[in-house]
């Protein structure tokens, strides 16, 4: 099952790079989540890593297609406009609290597996 | 000051070189540290050895150039780490402890059973390792030149002086030691450089209205690359990531798999800090400029130094100068050791023999990488990140399918591995010369398409022909 998740992934990469950066960013985050469920990682972290870093890239996504649409770029949260400090917040600081502290939580799991 | 602080730290790397130099009695040593390397050295040198010259100076550089959007390169940072425990932490692990394989090329020998695709790994590692040792040296010139008032010639040979000693003399230990010391370093450098650029210009409210008002797009998510690059460099730098030798090596050293428990963790925070450096200097130079506070760079690629000689204070510089050197000896020598023993085990092996005294060789063959690299530095004159991005892109073609589905794939086989790395090493050199003349008329990396090329190759070669069981 992730092989074929694998391989739907890279068409939609592949797909997004010419036509929509919403493929794009579905399909590289539906790849990450796939490779790391090869590799054994538990399907609930994994999903809620897929539908919060996608729920991120989309709403960024959104600002760019209709800018002001979300945030006004003068509005700062943080010193930042709301759609960079969400890109810092949601793509960098918050999946440290996923992946490697979801890894140190299950990592009992992990190496009886 | 500054002068003193680089002279004490580069003293520290003698040292750490005469100490290790009793430690190496057999090639595992020499390579491998032994595989005993416990959590603390073993989240240093991970760290160290991914932080680069390409993070500490072509970050800002980048940032200069195109805003916000180059963040993307190293978003990723702070998940990959775990993605890497899960996927390749096991398998390489039992390949190394259980096998007694010492390099990615003899993993790919004894699960595979296969000396076409072990010879295939060997030349894409000596392609990518040559390159991407090239950038290091490039940023060692130009931060060492500035430190030390030299040209930027002599300032690659005095500080490949130094990396060759320690490495040769050390080896993987050597490395460990001195990539722990380079790991404290360039967390408080990139810590207090963050602070300070963020004060030079006025805190980050300031920063962001001479930002909107001058190049709004610099300062929002998708940069003025536009978001499809964005995602693009996302997709290969958290992926290509799982593929780096001289970075997954690092799962062959730990002494047991307890080791890994706290490890993505630590990891992620420690490259969270570093990666303040890239966002820190970024922005507060661009604002600078805009602030008429700074004169325009005549080069991306200086926005760190310039940065530092004009806004901090001395003791501060010296630090911050040491951190980026620490940054890019770190890593350099991570490659060589890669190197290295793809000259000393794996390239002989495939051609019939094999060294008697492999210490021995693995230390002709870091000075023998190190010559060719410097050869190789003077005759480039890419901007620092652009070719990190394609060294790094081709190792990522190359090793991502082996590794993370070769490893974790039952279906998986010789025939899916050998192609695959014939497809990403084919298309990376192919598209990149293309690029270099033109012809590739795309902002997105080349790597993306390797990437992409090599994962499919392996998933359809893998379906379309017999599983193969493990040959070990």
């Amino acid at each position: 099952m992730p092989s074929f998740l694998i391989l739907v992934s890279l068409v939609l990469i592949l797909a997004g790079c010419f036509f929509s950066p919403f493929l794009l960013a579905l399909g590289v985050v539906s790849l990450i989540v796939a490779l790391a469920s090869l590799g054994g990682a538990p399907r609930s972290l994994l999903l809620l890593f897929w539908l919060w870093l996608l729920a991120v890239l989309f709403v960024l996504l959104l600002d760019w297609v209709v800018p002001g649409a979300i945030w006004k770029e003068n509005d700062l949260v943080f010193g930042l406009p709301g759609s960079t400090f969400l890109m810092l917040f949601g793509v960098w600081v918050v999946p440290v609290l996923i992946l490697p502290l979801g890894f140190l939580l299950t990592f009992h799991r992990w190496i009886q597996r | 000051m500054t002068l003193a602080g680089a002279l004490l730290y580069l003293s520290a790397l003698v040292v750490i070189g005469l100490i290790s130099l009793r430690h190496n009695k057999t090639a595992s040593d020499f390579f491998l540290a032994g595989k005993r390397v416990g959590l603390v050295p073993l989240t240093f040198t991970t760290m160290a050895s991914i932080m680069s010259g390409f993070v500490f100076v072509g970050g800002p550089g980048l940032f200069y150039e195109v805003g916000m959007g180059s963040f993307w390169i190293i978003i990723s940072s702070s998940f990959t780490g775990a993605l890497m425990c899960w996927v390749l932490a096991k398998p390489l692990h039992e390949l190394a402890h259980k096998h007694g394989c010492l390099t990615i090329p003899e993993l790919i020998v004894t699960r595979f059973d296969c000396r076409i695709s072990s010879s295939l790994a060997t030349a894409a590692i000596l392609l990518g390792v040559l390159g991407y040792l090239a950038v290091q040296l490039q940023a060692l010139g130009v931060i060492l030149s500035s430190l030390l008032s030299v040209s930027v010639t002599n300032a690659v040979l005095i500080g490949v002086g130094f990396l060759a000693f320690y490495s040769i003399a050390g080896g993987m230990l050597a490395t460990i030691y001195s990539d722990m010391l380079q790991g404290v370093i360039m967390l408080w450098a990139a810590t207090l450089l963050f602070v300070f650029a963020l004060g030079s210009a006025g805190g980050m409210s300031a920063i962001s209205l001479s930002l909107l008002k001058n190049q709004s797009e610099a300062l929002l998510p998708w940069g003025t690359v536009g978001p499809i690059v964005c995602l693009s460099w996302f997709f290969v730098f958290s992926v290509g990531s799982l593929g780096q030798p001289h970075v997954v090596n690092r799962f062959m050293m730990a002494r047991d798999l307890r080791v890994f428990r706290y490890f993505p963790l630590i990891l992620a925070i420690s490259m969270v800090v570093c990666g303040l450096i890239w966002l820190g200097v970024g922005l507060s130079v661009k604002s600078l400029v805009f602030q008429g506070l700074l004169p325009p760079l005549e080069h991306p690629d200086q926005a760190i130094t310039s940065f530092i000689d004009h806004f901090t204070p001395g003791w501060l510089a010296a630090l911050a100068y040491v951190g980026i050197v620490a940054a890019i000896m770190s890593t350099a020598d991570s490659f060589v050791n890669v190197g290295a023993a793809a000259l000393t085990r794996d390239l002989p092996r495939a051609l019939g023999f094999s060294f008697r005294n492999e210490v021995l060789w693995g230390r002709v063959w870091v000075m023998a990488l190190f010559a060719a690299a410097v050869l190789f530095v003077f005759q480039v004159k890419t901007l620092v990140a652009y070719l990190g991005i394609f060294s790094f892109g081709t190792l990522a073609a190359c090793f991502v399918p082996v590794l993370v589905l070769g490893l974790n794939w039952e279906r998986s086989n010789r025939v899916s591995v050998m192609l695959s790395i014939v497809t990403g090493l084919v298309s990376s050199i192919l598209l990149e010369v293309l690029d270099r003349a033109g012809v590739y008329a795309s902002d997105i990396p080349p790597a993306f398409f390797s990437l992409c090329a090599s994962l499919l190759v392996f998933l359809v070669v893998a379906w379309s022909t017999p599983k193969q069981e493990p040959s070990h």
